[in-house]
């Protein structure tokens, strides 16, 4: 059962046809945001702190607080929705080592897991946490 | 598009699973076998009290129940929980790969 590996979160990994600045410039606009992440982002800005809504045809909504934010590489959001878990979603991007692509990669996962996670590495890492665990730590 | 599963019982399940030891306990439990404390620590390297810890909390979570027989408790998975959150899991996932889609029909239109 994958879930068991991967501490509950969703994973998705995908090589982008560009290079990362134009890939960033589709993250980091919330217009571009409009395009591809929901159907109506309402979000001044991609900067932490910023607070917002999006939304999707049927209905679907989350409020959405960004947490981090660095440029050309990361972006780390909360999703808050009435109809599922408050989650974690953290978007990231790397320079194809084979090409001129854009690696990105999209974690989600619901907060009590990465909270749990946090805990439970608490002890046994010699390095601190790190990535999501750090956020929520 | 998405399934709405209740937020507390898909968070309960991957607090669960975020603890390695009780992710080993419930890859046991989910085997279908009947399980005791006793049985489990014989087999994973912790002692019985920690087992029996574990196992009070996944009860607690409603992710297993207990019944006695004869002098013995026996665990076994509740599987609700566990269906909805790959429900969770499995509608996210394919959120993302429509998003995914999107962006790059998005950079690919240049």
């Amino acid at each position: 059962m994958r879930l068991q590996d991967e501490l509950g979160a969703v994973h998705r990994e995908l090589i982008l046809p560009s290079r990362r600045d134009a890939a960033w410039e589709l993250l980091s606009d919330p217009r571009e945001l409009e395009e591809w992440l929901a159907d109506e982002v309402e979000l001044d800005e991609v900067r932490e702190g910023a607070e917002g809504v999006l939304r999707w045809g049927g209905g679907d909504e989350c409020r959405v607080v960004v947490e981090e934010v660095v440029p050309r590489r990361r972006v780390a959001m909360r999703w808050e929705r009435d109809g599922g878990p408050d989650t974690l979603v953290e978007v990231t991007l790397d320079d194809d080592p084979a090409g001129d692509g854009t690696v990105i990669r999209v974690l989600e996962a619901p907060l009590t897991a990465v909270r749990a996670a946090a805990t439970t590495l608490a002890g046994a890492s010699t390095g601190g946490p790190a990535g999501p665990v750090a956020l929520a730590a | 598009m998405r399934t709405a599963p209740d937020d507390a019982v898909v968070g309960a399940v991957f607090a669960a699973l975020a603890d390695p030891t009780r992710r080993r306990i419930v890859g046991a439990l989910a085997e279908g076998r009947p399980v005791t404390a006793s049985s489990l620590a014989a087999e994973l390297p912790v002692t019985r009290q920690a087992v029996a810890k574990h196992l009070a909390a996944l009860r607690d979570a409603g992710l297993a129940c207990a019944e006695s027989v004869g002098r013995e408790t026996r665990y076994r998975l509740t599987p609700a929980p566990f269906a909805e959150a790959m429900a969770w899991m499995a509608g996210t996932g394919a959120g993302w790969d429509e998003r995914l889609a999107r962006l790059e029909r998005r950079l690919a239109a240049g």
